[in-house]
């Protein structure tokens, strides 16, 4: 696996040939960074949008659920842009992606078994969806 | 990756138990646990995303009958291990 540093946004990593922390420094840097970035492009789905959850497989880390896959649904929320976890595991780089919440009818993901008043909800990255 | 972490759709493990009110560490190696790996995610020699990634390649048994901060615990051996941060001899000894 890629081997990349990786920066905590507008705070200074500590390194490890710092060998101590005082109290005041353990409080900023122990806080839970921020991993929203700056957008490099458009959006590529509207709210209201249909789109498809692509069947992907990938060995390494993937934020996008099994039972979503190959599934439709709408784009519920526009949440911003952040770090996409796949690339950060996959090749070592920090590269913001769109993330959205998209929601799927109950009878998509689990068949005509399902309730159909039930919807669920998914928070994912554009580089999971294709337009459906 | 397809692990033992995606449950989502999976049946067989019953009711989510859920106790009203719990206390955050159940025994003081826990508080420590999470202690080492804040510190650890602030040398910035990883993130949150790789973190993750190396307690779903946890072996599926393990995972399964590991508890929440057993599962960071093994997470933060496996990750100085492989990034020769610490070795094998140290992490025996203590």
């Amino acid at each position: 696996m890629p081997r990349a540093r990786f920066g905590h946004g507008d705070r200074t990593r500590i390194g490890l040939k710092k060998r101590r922390v005082t109290p005041a420094e353990a409080d900023r840097l122990l806080v839970r960074q921020s991993y929203s970035r700056p957008a490099t492009a458009a959006a590529r789905f509207q709210v209201g949008d249909r789109v498809r959850a692509k069947n992907i497989h990938p060995v390494s880390h993937t934020r996008l659920p099994r039972f979503a896959r190959g599934r439709t649904g709408t784009i519920e929320r526009i949440q911003g842009c952040h770090v996409f976890p796949d690339a950060t595991v996959a090749e070592g780089v920090e590269r913001p992606e769109w993330l959205y919440t998209v929601t799927f009818e109950a009878t998509e993901l689990w068949g005509p078994d399902a309730d159909p008043t039930v919807h669920t909800s998914i928070e994912a990255f554009e580089p999971y969806l294709e337009a459906a | 990756m397809n692990g033992i972490h995606d449950l989502g759709g999976m049946d067989g493990f019953g009711k989510v138990d859920a106790p009203p009110s719990e206390p955050p560490f159940h025994d003081a190696w826990e508080g420590r646990v999470l202690a080492m790996n804040r510190i650890m995610g602030a040398t910035g020699e990883w993130n949150i995303d790789v973190g993750r990634y190396w307690i779903e390649t946890l072996p599926p048994a393990v995972y399964l009958s590991s508890s929440y901060y057993r599962k960071w615990m093994l997470r933060l051996e496996r990750l100085c291990l492989a990034r020769g941060l610490v070795t094998e001899t140290e992490l025996g000894s203590g």
